[in-house]
């Protein structure tokens, strides 16, 4: 009994001892790490600074939105409802104040708080690595002031209106500026700022912008260099393309004429232009969003090349994707093309031609100008039903279908930057000449002969300029914030309705979630 | 300390009792059917002392002479009192009424009788449930058990069970129960990637015993964490001692579907077409228009015809039924097999069974083998091991999706594929694969691309435990639990080239392995001392629980032809992933229970869990409860009448605990996974939460249980209130910080509700065999409200489902206005009450929620002379639902096949009042808001349904006896027969919308089971 009594006390004393070890409760994730020590190598800032890239990456950003919604939403896309992705956007449906659809989604809004936050943090552990090197340190914050202001063109272009192009009693300032890192849940709640006034974004993109190109050197840039990550001239393109947004003209004139003194060489000729979008990475990329793997793969849905075509490969019969959005007729009209009559008894030609349906099965192409670059378009596959003349500059390039890299600046496009800032009526570096040289030099390389002209009365120059600027860079994410820059209505007949630059459906709703939570940060007007 | 523990154990056993004056009874205990019931335990009452029953069902005790009544039990069959008076020769039948106070529960780690428990507690009883077609135990309990929701998201054999206790508490940390097979807690991961698996598959519902279901927080609280959501405790069958017992049992059945969608006709679809080209095209001739959908019937040259040609041409097209080609029926068939027996020591029973069903879609047939071994042995006359090991494989065939709206799917498409379109081409191959298609959006040959796809699921595991008792003195025993929940469930998924998806990439194969361990341990010291007139009844103990959960998956494409399908072959390797996760939990905990003569009850318990979920300074917390119960009917007023057979009051409070919760929310993470240009990156994806706590559920119970006129009717009823605070909520933070969420303890629920079960003999008759009819009637009221949200706001930002005052799931939506009869465009109700075509968010109103308000079920048994009648229905009342199979059916631009009524209905004309628009190319209209927009496309999905109808004819014993068998069942049985309801799906019970899901059957089964 009494032996008895005295094992059972010992299992009751081991079962209490159990119990009270608190170690037993420990268990640590093998995916993560702790975010405390996380940035404590030079590895691991080298990863967290991908991973700021990698947000780039989403379909709700470079991964589509920003490429397709801005065609949708302008007058260069028309939604062929195959799979009925973006006919709200191309119809400019009023989009409910979550933000959930129809415009620029929360998610862009979400996203790129998230990876500014990021910057913010790594910017402030750059100094605490002890394995890194200075010129690591001056690498990474090259790359981290680039993205920085990257994530902050995003938000304020989506979300408010552009400098100098308001309508004063719908503008609500641009978007909250985010310039200090939140790492703790006590901080977390008490971040509830305000939208900072239009201009000081841009002011804080350029800021961050011209700090990064002190980060690297002209020598930085050669032929090999790595255009999916910061480089000096993309910077400055970028420079370029900011200051013209913000009517900044001889800034704009002068970041283009310092990128294109580095990177002017890599504008493509007629001959190899189209050779080059069926190349994972286009010659005259300055900087791109690369998609390396076939696990980053965004798939059949929602990709590039879904979204724009339902090819496989020029000229091929096999339906891979939906080719949920096409050139709409004022596009192709533009490009120099001319579509085949369709329907013989009724006459119905051209104008219902791209409307919502009425694109028989044997739709073709009856003649092309020599524009080269309208050779990216051609008429679909009858897999997913009516044919359409389609975009081929997502085709898979990158090797596998639905895989493409996205091109976020080609030099084309500085060249073109550099024109309109000479040729904008009023510019302090207005000069006709240089500007037609500058619209000459894209037009001769586009299979088209030079021009001669001027403003005029009718700024027959300056509306050239621009109307390139819209064939060059068609289906590449530029159209919506064109327009929205120069205050312009959308001009969507014969397709829809127009909507008028006074509409408030410029402008998503800031997610309603955010007003919710944060009463200093006012909603967009109408929402 | 130790001392002190040897004084206070001391004193606790001197209390043990001396006997003397003894005398001898005999007797025999046989069951309701008279056969002998061995091991049967025989107490005296108000002592520990007594026997077991032998293989003959009789026994020989020796009583002192002032022992004034016999208890006798056995598991399964209940508990029985005796008063003794001068004889010396005591036979009794034993049997359990579903709903008798006598029957024994199993509640926190001791089992006791009904009486003496102050719980609120539903039982239900193994032979309830044996012999349905269920795959799972979960589905079983559908209708079963008062306060308990049981719905289904899915109709896949082996698919996951929504199984709800008392309403919906907890907001981000899980709502299921608790699942305790034989002291094994296990896990609820559905860990498989192609398909659905359920945890509780592994286990042949005919192997069970017993199933209790602890619902209220003060019975349920000594397992403290995790028991929030209700405990549901599983007994398996035992061996008993005796001549070795065989028993088989097959079924053999076919599902059916329980019904297909009315689909328009080809000449139909083609008219909605041309009605939507031309609405949406107002300057297009009818011809142009016609031409162009002659064009998307793949007509060649379709400008070259006149609109009278075309009319005749898609008059000659025929129209293909795909559903009938996409659903079957899926035979069923069971196979159990068991033998049990023992002898005084050692008892075993071992039981295999193999099941087999199809589904009505392809491809979700599901195969299982269990093998079941429990051995019980009486080492020593105090040490007692009981083991359990249950294995189980289950595979099944894996499906193109469980759900959604894949074209690939036949559960989704087969409805909606554009009717004209062949399944076959004339020389018996499949028409339009690839490179070519089918017309429409709706592109893929389902039938050809289930043929050409593979691919399995696996899941195979093993739960064992093993169960020491140790008496040191009659009165306190310690037992030792070890229990292992392991599984391994495996996948492989083949996307064959021949079919539209794989086609491009030259087919595509992913395969998957994912393991989840499960260790528990349990160690317990329980005390139970009789005294004079009271009756002491303790435990102490602790519990720790680890779950590891590994895994591994991979895919690669490009494969050389259809007839490679292993991942070796494919030319690109595209992702290799592996993932760990895992957590642990432990507690001590006590309780105390004092019956004082049978008629006044109190028990409280206390537990002080750690769960490593949550903030490093939070993980423990303390969780008390206390109960009473008052047997009215053992008070002397209440003796001798046989009005009042029974009558018991009860009243608990108590504290559960929630953990389930992401293992690792409450830590600060940088996540891995991201990749660039060709780097591994990390993200910063969760902010810490070092304040992370228990979620806490507060329940207050009363009951009341009666019986009436001897037994004739039986009632329990219940009424409860839950509060849940500490919610565990995701509280938004503005995005700006980087973050969106933070998991964090905010807020509260109020879950209020009414449970009854009412039966009883309607028709009692005088001999054995005279007609019996004997029904339960389950009944289930729950209002669940938000009761507070943090910082005072009233609906969560970004979600105003989830509004303070408002249910859980709330709808908050536009109201549809029908359509305007000049014009046929659908309007709305704005903010204002005016009618609009374009509505906004402000204009959005409250029109019900997505959980039931009364549920239930109501099981009626006939029996005659042998044969026996079981009518079962279930019910639901006060759900809203949305059926995305439906919403594609009835869209108004006609890109898949339409629903019938769609067809009928649609606007056509001015003047026609309707409620469906016209048709369009869009579903929204210029300046208009989508057509499938507000409540209309919400319905009330109050259902009656007839689950089960069984009819069975037991042989005579007579006969039996003669052929050497110990009893012998023939049945026939249909499922899910009839069903009131008011919606055009597939199957109203889902809860979930049902896009692409695949429904549940209608079935009919024959079973036999001989016992010899």
């Amino acid at each position: 009994m009494r032996q008895q009594l005295i094992k059972l006390s010992l299992l009751i004393f081991a079962a209490g001892f159990f119990a009270s070890c608190k170690k037993h409760l420990d268990i640590s994730p093998t995916q993560s790490i702790e975010s405390s020590t996380a940035l404590n190598s030079r590895d691991n800032v080298s990863a967290a600074i991908t991973g700021v890239y990698s947000r780039l990456k989403s379909a709700r950003m470079f991964g589509r939105d920003l490429i397709a919604l801005p065609e949708a939403l302008a007058d260069n896309g028309f939604a062929t409802n195959k799979s009925g992705r973006l006919v709200p956007e191309a119809q400019n449906n009023v989009p409910p104040a979550t933000g959930a659809s129809n415009h620029f989604t929360a998610t862009i809004w979400s996203t790129s708080y998230s990876a500014i936050n990021e910057v913010n943090l790594i910017l402030s552990k750059i100094n605490e690595v002890p394995d890194a090197t200075a010129a690591d340190k001056t690498n990474w914050e090259g790359q981290l002031y680039f993205l920085r202001g990257l994530y902050h063109l995003i938000l304020v272009e989506c979300y408010a209106y552009m400098p100098g192009a308001t309508v004063a009693a719908q503008d609500k300032g641009g978007v909250p500026l985010l310039l200090a890192f939140t790492d703790n849940i006590d901080t977390a709640r008490v971040i509830l700022p305000a939208r900072a006034p239009i201009n000081d974004v841009y002011n804080q993109i350029v800021s961050d912008w011209t700090v990064a190109n002190t980060k690297f050197t002209n020598a930085s840039f050669t032929a090999t260099t790595d255009v999916s990550v910061a480089n000096k001239p993309a910077i400055q393109g970028l420079l370029a393309r900011v200051n013209l947004y913000r009517k900044n003209y001889s800034e704009a004139k002068r970041w283009a004429d310092s990128c294109i003194a580095l990177a002017g060489a890599r504008l493509t000729t007629t001959a190899t232009y189209v050779n080059n979008w069926r190349q994972a990475t286009h010659g005259e990329t300055l900087f791109q969003v690369r998609y390396a793997s076939t696990s980053e793969n965004i798939g059949v849905n929602e990709s590039m090349q879904t979204t724009s075509t339902t090819l496989v490969s020029p000229g091929g019969t096999v339906t891979g994707g939906f080719g949920d959005l096409v050139p709409t007729l004022t596009l192709l009209t533009d490009l120099g093309i001319t579509i085949g009559t369709i329907n013989t008894t009724t006459g119905v030609v051209t104008p219902a031609h791209n409307s919502t349906s009425f694109a028989a099965s044997n739709l073709t192409i009856a003649s092309r100008s020599a524009d080269v670059r309208n050779q990216l378009y051609e008429v679909g596959t009858s897999g997913r039903g009516n044919r359409k003349v389609e975009t081929t500059k997502y085709l898979g390039k990158n090797g596998a279908i639905n895989l493409d890299n996205i091109p976020v600046l080609r030099i084309a496009e500085v060249y073109l930057t550099r024109a309109e800032a000479m040729a904008t009526p009023g510019s302090p570096v207005f000069n006709e000449t240089a500007a037609l040289a500058d619209l000459n030099t894209i037009l001769t390389n586009r299979g088209l002969t030079a021009v001669t002209l001027v403003n005029g009365t009718n700024n027959a120059l300056y509306e050239e300029i621009l109307r390139q600027r819209r064939i060059e860079l068609a289906f590449e994410g530029h159209r919506f914030f064109d327009l929205k820059r120069l205050g312009r209505n959308l001009v969507k007949s014969p397709h829809y309705n127009d909507v008028a630059f006074t509409d408030f459906r410029i402008l998503p709703p800031i997610p309603q979630r955010e007003t919710d939570l944060n009463p200093n940060l006012k909603q967009n007007f109408g929402y | 300390m130790r001392k002190h523990l040897s004084t206070l154990l001391g004193m606790l056993l001197i209390s043990a009792q001396l006997l003397a004056q003894n005398r001898t009874i005999t007797g025999k205990i046989t069951d309701d059917k008279g056969a002998p019931v061995p091991n049967a335990s025989v107490i005296i009452k108000g002592t520990n002392t007594g026997t077991t029953t032998d293989n003959a069902g009789s026994y020989t005790l020796s009583v002192p002479s002032n022992a004034k009544a016999l208890i006798i039990s056995s598991i399964g069959l209940g508990q029985k009192e005796i008063n003794l008076t001068s004889g010396n020769s005591y036979s009794i039948t034993l049997s359990a009424a579903a709903g008798s106070m006598d029957e024994v529960v199993v509640v926190g780690y001791q089992s006791r009788r009904k009486k003496d428990e102050a719980g609120a507690i539903s039982s239900v009883r193994g032979a309830e449930i044996e012999n349905k077609p269920n795959i799972s135990v979960d589905k079983a309990l559908q209708g079963k058990a008062a306060g308990v929701l049981v719905q289904s998201n899915n109709g896949i054999p082996g698919g996951n069970i929504n199984v709800r206790i008392r309403g919906l508490g907890s907001f981000l940390a899980g709502t299921q129960p608790l699942y305790i097979v034989d002291g094994v807690q296990l896990n609820r991961r559905d860990d498989a990637s192609f398909t659905q698996t359920n945890p509780l598959g592994f286990l042949n519902p005919g192997d069970i015993e017993s199933i209790d279901v602890l619902k209220d927080a003060a019975t349920a609280a000594i397992y403290g964490s995790q028991a929030s959501n209700g405990v549901i405790v599983i007994t398996t069958k035992k061996g008993r001692a005796g001549k070795t017992r065989f028993n088989f049992h097959t079924y053999f059945g076919q599902a059916s579907p329980i019904k297909l969608f009315d689909v328009v006709n080809t000449q139909e679809w083609a008219q909605l077409r041309t009605e939507a080209y031309a609405n949406s095209n107002p300057t297009a001739s009818l011809l142009a228009v016609k031409q162009t959908v002659l064009g998307e019937m793949r007509v060649p040259n379709p400008n070259s015809y006149s609109e009278k040609q075309i009319d005749s041409i898609i008059l000659q097209f025929p129209t293909y039924d795909w559903q009938d080609a996409a659903f079957r029926k899926g035979n069923i068939q069971n196979f159990e097999v068991s033998a049990a027996g023992g002898n005084d020591r050692t008892t075993f029973r071992i039981s295999s069974s193999y099941t087999k069903q199809q589904a009505i879609v392809t491809k979700a047939d599901y195969t299982r083998g269990t093998l079941k071994f429990d051995i019980n042995n009486r080492a020593t006359d105090k040490l007692n091991i009981v083991t359990s090991v249950n294995l189980s494989t289950a595979n099944q065939d894996i499906p193109f999706s469980t759900d959604g709206s894949f074209l690939g799917s036949p559960a989704f498409a087969a409805a909606g594929i554009l009717p004209f379109n062949a399944i076959y081409n004339p020389d018996g191959s499949y028409f339009g694969i690839p490179p070519s298609s089918l017309s429409g959006t709706l592109n893929q040959n389902i039938i050809a691309v289930n043929d050409f796809n593979s691919g399995f699921q696996r899941t195979n595991q093993a739960i064992g435990s093993l169960n020491l008792s140790y008496n040191f003195t009659p009165a306190l025993s310690f037992r030792s639990l070890f229990g292992l929940d392991y599984r391994i469930v495996q996948g492989k998924s083949f996307r064959d080239p021949r079919t539209p998806d794989a086609f491009v990439r030259r087919g595509l194969g992913q395969v998957q392995s994912n393991w989840n361990t499960n260790i528990i341990t349990t160690q317990t010291l329980n005390y139970n001392q009789n005294f004079d007139r009271s009756k002491i009844d303790a435990l102490v103990g602790f519990e720790f629980k680890k779950e590891n959960n590994e895994g591994i998956s991979t895919s690669a494409d490009n494969f050389p032809s259809y007839q490679f399908t292993t991942l070796n072959a494919a030319a690109n390797n595209l992702s290799a992933g592996e993932f760990f996760s895992g957590f642990r939990r432990e507690g001590v905990f006590g309780s105390v229970t004092y019956n004082y003569d049978g008629r006044y009850i109190a028990t409280g318990t206390l537990r002080y869990d750690g769960s490593s979920r949550f903030g490093a300074n939070h993980r423990f917390g303390l969780f008390p409860s206390i109960k009473a119960a008052w047997n009215i009917d053992e008070e002397k007023f209440l003796q001798g009448g046989n009005t009042v057979s029974q009558l018991r009051v009860r009243a608990s409070w108590g504290e559960t605990g929630n953990d389930q919760i992401g293992n690792f929310d409450a830590l600060g993470l940088f996540g891995s996974g991201s990749l660039y240009n060709g780097a591994a990156g990390i993200n910063y994806s969760q902010l810490a939460n070092p304040e992370l706590r228990w979620e806490r559920n507060q329940t207050t119970n009363f009951g009341i249980d009666f019986a009436l006129f001897n037994n004739r009717i039986t009632s329990s009823i219940d009424v409860y209130r839950k509060f849940t605070k500490d919610l565990l909520l995701s509280e938004n933070v503005s995005q700006v910080t980087g973050f969106s969420s933070i998991t964090s303890n905010l807020g509260s629920i109020i879950n209020k509700g009414i449970e009854l079960q009412l039966g009883g003999d309607v028709l009692r008759p005088s001999t054995a065999d005279g007609f019996k009819w004997n029904t339960n009637f389950i009944f289930t009221f729950n209002q669940n409200k938000v009761n507070s949200l943090y910082r005072g706001l009233q609906e969560l930002p970004g979600d105003p489902g989830t509004r303070v005052g408002r249910s859980l799931g709330s709808i908050f939506t536009y109201l549809y206005a029908g359509v305007n009869p000049a014009t046929g465009r659908p309007m709305w109700y704005d903010s204002t009450g005016n009618l609009t075509y374009q509505v906004q968010s402000r204009d959005r109103v409250y029109i019900g929620d997505t959980q039931p308000e009364y549920w239930g079920g109501w099981t009626n048994n006939f029996n005659y002379n042998g044969f026996g009648l079981e009518v079962f229905f279930n019910y639901e009342y006060g759900r809203m639902a949305q059926d995305g199979q439906v919403l594609f059916g009835t869209e108004n631009i006609a890109r898949i096949n339409a629903l019938q009524f769609i067809y009928d209905q649609r606007w056509t004309t001015p003047g026609q009042i309707t409620t469906y628009p016209r048709m369009g190319t869009s579903s929204a209209e210029p300046k208009g808001t989508g057509a499938q927009t507000g409540d209309r496309t919400w319905f009330k999905a109050d259902y009656i349904r007839l689950k089960t109808v069984t009819l069975s004819y037991d042989l005579p014993a007579s006969t039996y006896k003669r052929l050497g068998l110990t009893n012998t069942r023939f049945y026939i049985q249909g499922t899910n027969l009839w069903t009131y309801q008011d919606t055009e799906s597939y199957d109203v019970e889902f809860f979930n919308a049902s896009t692409g899901i695949i429904p549940q059957s209608k079935m009919f089964t024959v079973g036999l089971q001989l016992g010899f």
